[in-house]
């Protein structure tokens, strides 16, 4: 599980000035004129560094463009 | 239904090239629509845990997982509905509606994209053969696409769409 501060450390490094904008029950990212919409809020009455699915945080760093960048960063090997 | 961890970053296992339709209607404070999709989702199963994950083809900005593929695909339906619901919370009107989902349903991720061709190559060339519950559809016969209503233009009681039943299950890609 990857924590969710040190996903937006990842996308401060490698989307720099993307937005993020909280919704009902998502955050939106967007970068690039691209907008990820299933980014997590966590749920309610847990701590606000919450952890996130690795296979999701893939999914918003490949829609995003920055996958490379996201494995370097979060120490992430590649397998294949 | 969330509590199950599949994968790390690239997750093990089968790939199946699958086909699903959502349709389900979203209430606003100022308007209601109908949303019915069609798109394309690659499921992992990992042979030795039968823990799946899927990823979004098209549209490309999903991911759901689950202790199996019927769980994976029911926790895709309920965030599919929550996706739907932020649209709506985002969205004035109708036109901003259905412009959220025009660029919801063109995001893709390429690589998925790719690995969704080559494992309907391996379902085609009976490498793969999916679970045995898993009803096959000709994917030549598939269109990607998302159609809104506004429900408003319904109250003359006109029929203004055909709107399927979800499956309950995806289908697999043939």
């Amino acid at each position: 599980m990857i924590k969710i501060n040190a996903i937006y450390e990842m996308l401060d490094e490698c989307a720099p000035g993307h937005t993020r904008s909280s919704k009902l029950h998502h955050i939106w990212v967007t970068y690039n004129s691209k907008t990820y919409r299933k980014l997590p809020k966590g749920p309610h009455g847990k701590p606000a560094n919450y952890p996130v699915e690795p296979g999701l945080v893939r999914s918003l760093a490949r829609m995003l463009q920055i996958e490379e960048c996201a494995r370097n960063h979060l120490g992430i090997r590649l397998i294949s | 239904m969330k509590d199950v961890v599949c994968a790390e970053w690239d997750p093990p296992g089968e790939e199946w090239p699958l086909l699903f339709r959502h349709s389900e209607e979203v209430r606003g404070k100022d308007f209601k629509v109908c949303v019915m999709m069609m798109g394309r989702l690659l499921a992992t199963i990992d042979p030795e845990t039968g823990c799946c994950t899927i990823d979004g083809v098209y549209p490309g900005s999903l991911f759901a997982e689950g202790a199996s593929l019927s769980e994976a695909n029911d926790n895709l339906r309920a965030d599919i509905s929550k996706i739907l619901e932020d649209v709506m919370v985002s969205s004035r009107n109708v036109t901003e509606f259905r412009a959220h989902i025009e660029d919801f349903m063109q995001a893709t991720d390429e690589v998925v994209v790719a690995s969704w061709k080559k494992a309907l190559d391996r379902v085609r060339s009976g490498q793969e053969e999916g679970a045995p519950d898993l009803r096959k559809y000709d994917a030549s016969d598939w269109s990607d696409f998302a159609v809104v209503a506004d429900v408003r233009e319904t109250q003359d009681h006109r029929p203004l769409m055909a709107i399927p039943a979800p499956p309950e299950a995806s289908l697999l890609a043939a």
